[in-house]
């Protein structure tokens, strides 16, 4: 569906020196300096995958999104979507896709809502039935029809952010570029918008594509990940492989009934325990350990025999830790 | 039915420009008021240079008929006046143009539309009371109008129109180059006023940089359609001068589709 080989992109920029005569000395010198946004990568994506697409700020999302898209020109390497070479192929490229950049909007500013999907409707020459079905089927995932006969300026951004994802998919594209769709979104509207992309994925097969910083979209729409630094691809794979190789680590907090020593506490360390980590305060005991090696089970039922347990919780890392590790230091 | 779909999906543009522009109705009216003090300067100005001469005509140009000249041109310059390179300016300088360029439309044909929508515009905000005043002027001071040359006047100026499109797009399209275009926008808004005839009619350059003149483009926007309409041009000049005009297009079209074939590719999307 999706090909993606050995893409680079270079920017060429003027190289600026700091401060006043730093400026003067830009102006008049020739000098440039590259930049490589996006440094030979390569993936493929199938139909009806959701993959995320995640880094740091400037790791080069946006601009691999951008060459997919069709409106940036690689330096060197290859796009196909769907067979069609995307910036060489503009406009036939345009009709299989939607687009959703959450920074910028597509709809009519001065026009009411409804004024947009019927331009949408001629532009994309969606025929009347399918228009009205995918109306249909918009209105119901994304509630559009309070604010249908607005102008696109009064609403607010939770509105205009499930309009946009309306507007994307208008034309039933056979790939969404989903670029931070949540951004700035409370938790109501971003769960919204979530299971309108789920639905979506679900019941048209729609490839999506989607790039966050919020890794709650990550768990909960995607099924694979790439994770891009420095315009390089520092992880592709599985959401669950990674959380396996990475993510091994889970702490339990127990709370006691009466205060506890640390030496009653050492005593479950056994054999094939040595490696957890105990903190007690007061009378709560805090223990970090390998889920590889220990079960959460194991180590609840040593506790319960021992102690009184009011209360536990179970902490697992999350993707966000995984993440800030990835970045750190790469795989 | 092709083609009725496609108009279909380019008009909106067309109407959205119409619809914005109309809206602000005192931005109109302050326009006008700066517009008339100019046409009020030149005016005067020629009524002294006359005064000043014992010659009734000037390069074969009576009173009369240079005062029908600067209005004219005038009207002619505000109805075919587009400027989209500051449209394609700013769309490159907000990132903007991003969004445009997903969907499945052509960039060209979308800013040709958002140009006659302007068009239209000045049509009726500017021109049908204008064009009728100078009519009248016209009849008071030679004393009879001419259906022909009025009508290749209207022929005349939508070939200009176009021109000054295609001539203002391929200047736009520069901007995916340069990021600000401000300065460079402002050199060539002083040319073209020069060189289109809007300020002096080109007949009063010398005859060597009148010649140069005639073959840029500029000279056929404004310049052409207001000598037709004076009746300066006729026989062979006129078709002469009309064929010009079609050339123009033709050029300055070629010209936008190999500058945005490779501007295209060079086009850094900011922000986002």
């Amino acid at each position: 569906m999706i090909e993606v080989s050995n893409l680079k992109k270079e920017f060429k920029m003027n190289k600026k020196y700091p401060g006043f005569k730093g400026a003067i000395k830009s102006f008049f010198s020739r000098e440039y300096i590259t930049k490589t946004a996006v440094d030979n990568i390569s993936f493929s994506i199938d139909k009806g995958e959701v993959v995320g697409y995640i880094g740091s700020n400037g790791a080069g999302k946006s601009t691999t999104i951008k060459m997919m898209t069709g409106i940036l020109t690689p330096t060197e390497g290859s796009v196909f979507v769907n067979g069609i070479i995307p910036y060489e192929n503009r406009q036939k490229n345009a009709k299989d896709i939607g687009v959703v950049f959450g920074q910028k909007t597509q709809l009519w500013w001065d026009l009411p809502l409804s004024e947009t999907f019927s331009l949408l409707k001629d532009i994309y020459e969606v025929d009347d039935k399918n228009f009205k079905d995918r109306m249909n089927f918009l209105d119901e995932v994304l509630s559009l029809e309070d604010f249908m006969l607005s102008p696109v300026r009064t609403l607010s951004l939770g509105q205009r952010m499930r309009a946009d994802l309306a507007a994307a998919f208008i034309h039933n594209p056979k790939v969404i570029y989903l670029d931070e769709p949540t951004i700035g979104l409370d938790v109501v509207v971003k769960d919204n918008v979530r299971k309108a992309i789920k639905k979506i994925n679900k019941d048209f097969g729609t490839t999506i594509i989607l790039t966050t910083h919020d890794l709650n979209d990550i768990e909960e729409l995607c099924n694979r990940i790439i994770i891009i630094d420095n315009g390089k691809i520092i992880y592709d794979g599985g959401l669950k492989e990674i959380k396996e190789k990475y993510g091994y680590m889970t702490s339990i907090e127990v709370q006691i009934k009466t205060n506890i020593k640390t030496e009653d506490v050492d005593s479950i360390k056994e054999a094939n325990m040595k490696h957890l980590e105990l903190k007690v305060i007061d009378n709560k005991i805090n223990i970090r350990f390998n889920k590889n090696i220990t079960s959460t089970t194991e180590i609840i039922g040593k506790l319960m025999n021992k102690f009184h347990v009011i209360d536990f919780s179970i902490t697992e890392t999350t993707i966000d830790d995984i993440v800030k590790k990835l970045y750190r230091n790469g795989v | 039915m092709k083609k009725k779909s496609q108009f279909k999906a380019y008009l909106p543009f067309a109407t959205n420009v119409f619809q914005r522009l109309i809206s602000y109705k005192a931005n109109v009216i302050i326009f006008l008021f700066g517009e008339f003090m100019m046409l009020a300067t030149s005016y005067y100005l020629w009524r002294a240079i006359y005064k000043s001469t014992s010659n009734t005509a000037i390069n074969g140009f009576s009173l009369n008929e240079m005062i029908i000249y600067v209005l004219m041109s005038f009207l002619t310059s505000l109805m075919i006046s587009v400027d989209i390179s500051y449209d394609i300016s700013k769309e490159v300088k907000d990132g903007s143009i991003a969004i445009n360029l997903i969907k499945p439309i052509s960039y060209e044909k979308r800013m040709m539309f958002q140009a006659f929508g302007n068009v239209m515009y000045n049509f009726v905000v500017i021109f049908i009371l204008g064009f009728t005043s100078i009519n009248i002027v016209f009849y008071k001071y030679i004393g009879s109008l001419s259906i022909a040359n009025i009508l290749l006047y209207i022929i005349s100026t939508m070939l200009g129109i176009l021109i000054n499109f295609y001539f203002s797009y391929t200047f736009g399209l520069l901007s995916f180059k340069i990021t600000n275009m401000w300065g460079l926008s402002q050199i060539m808004q002083s040319i073209v006023q020069l060189l289109s005839g809007a300020l002096i009619p080109i007949l009063f350059f010398p005859r060597i940089v009148q010649k140069l003149i005639t073959f840029l483009p500029f000279s056929s926007t404004i310049y052409t359609p207001t000598m037709i309409y004076l009746g300066k041009l006729t026989g062979i000049s006129l078709i002469k001068a009309l064929s010009i005009q079609i050339i123009w297009i033709v050029i300055l079209a070629v010209i936008a589709k190999l500058m945005w074939n490779t501007l295209v590719k060079k086009l850094t999307i900011l922000g986002g």
